[in-house]
């Protein structure tokens, strides 16, 4: 027989540390409500693949934020100046209250009234179409041209409207 | 007074702090005797851990006619033998000629320190062995239990390592 302390070096033993941390997940994974077992290196692995998890998370809002960022800027001039109309148009509708307006309160400007609505209507099938032509990649200084002027010409009449007491703020 | 009966009736029914005296009792023990297999500690730590989760959950099937250690060391040499058949490493396999051998074991076999840098050299049925009989001190008939194999290739598997070991220790001191 050799005396095991003849045989073992120390760093063939384990130390406490590791004994304490064995335990605690034995006594983890073998207590009554029996779950899947969750040893140490398991535990670790979860946390590095949390962790990877997390950076990966981060770097790809990163990428796709600059990804879409390099995008607009490369977006030609008018396509964007065109989304910004149409932005600003969306922008005032909305905080406008309500372009139908009780007309009984205006009878007496009720003609005009019904002639800026037929003019508005007019303006957005105008600006619908045109849309629809150039399909938002048509770039026809010509239609550009024609689109820029409808939404001009959208935003007077709804100034003229709110200057005139025709919509209520 | 031998406390492991105590201790083993106890945590059968379910007793955390019996359970944890068996695992104290035996947990240098079975870490030790797996370093042999492996140099990653992390391993050791796996094979360890998932021997005593097994004990606990098997232990009303453990009867008592064997050492705890011993149906203990039977777990995790399972445990450690079905990570090496992921891996492909080699398996514990009876030994060829075993009559052969199994008289040669040599009796007038001395252990010097210096050995231990051999023992890498033996194969894993042969080094399990060697440790299980000469340092742990198990009988082949357990021996032959834990690893699947015949008491006889226990013997010869002894005998090989010891031969093996003298060997080297003659050719490395020119005698």
């Amino acid at each position: 027989m050799i005396k095991p302390e003849d045989f073992y070096t120390s760093n063939e033993l384990p130390d406490k540390k590791s004994t304490h941390a064995m335990w605690r997940s034995i006594r983890r994974s073998s207590s009554r409500n029996r779950t899947e077992p969750m040893l140490v290196k398991d535990r670790r692995s979860f946390l590095y693949g949390m962790a990877a998890t997390v950076l990966l998370g981060l770097a790809l809002v990163g990428a796709w934020t600059i990804a879409r960022q390099t995008f607009e800027n490369s977006r030609p001039q008018p396509l964007r100046l065109e989304e910004a109309y149409v932005s600003a148009i969306h922008e005032f509708e909305r905080v406008v209250p309500s372009v139908n307006v009780n007309t009984a309160q205006y009878s007496r400007d009720a003609g005009q009234l019904s002639q800026r609505h037929a003019q508005l209507r007019l303006v957005d099938a105008a600006i619908t179409e045109l849309r629809r032509q150039t399909n938002g990649t048509d770039l026809s200084p010509m239609k550009r041209e024609r689109l820029r002027d409808l939404y001009s010409k959208k935003l007077q009449i709804l100034q003229q409207m709110i200057e005139e007491g025709e919509i209520e703020l | 007074m031998d406390e492991e009966p105590v201790w083993i009736t106890e945590a059968k029914e379910g007793n955390q702090r019996a359970f944890h005296a068996l695992y104290s009792a035996n947990v240098t023990r079975l870490f030790r005797f797996l370093r042999q297999f492996s140099p990653e500690t992390e391993h050791v730590e796996e094979w360890v851990q998932r021997a005593f989760i097994k004990a606990f959950e098997h232990l009303d099937s453990f009867d008592g006619r064997s050492r705890f250690s011993s149906w203990l060391f039977t777990l995790a040499l399972n445990e450690m033998r079905a990570d090496w058949r992921r891996t492909q490493i080699v398996e514990f396999v009876p030994a060829e000629d075993e009559q052969e051998d199994a008289s040669q074991e040599s009796a007038d076999f001395e252990w010097r320190q210096m050995m231990k840098t051999w023992m890498d050299e033996l194969d894993e049925s042969k080094r399990a062995v060697f440790v299980l009989y000469e340092v742990e001190g198990y009988s082949h008939a357990e021996i032959a239990s834990m690893l699947g194999i015949a008491e006889s290739s226990s013997r010869t598997y002894l005998a090989r390592a010891k031969r093996h070991l003298q060997q080297r220790w003659k050719k490395e001191t020119n005698q």
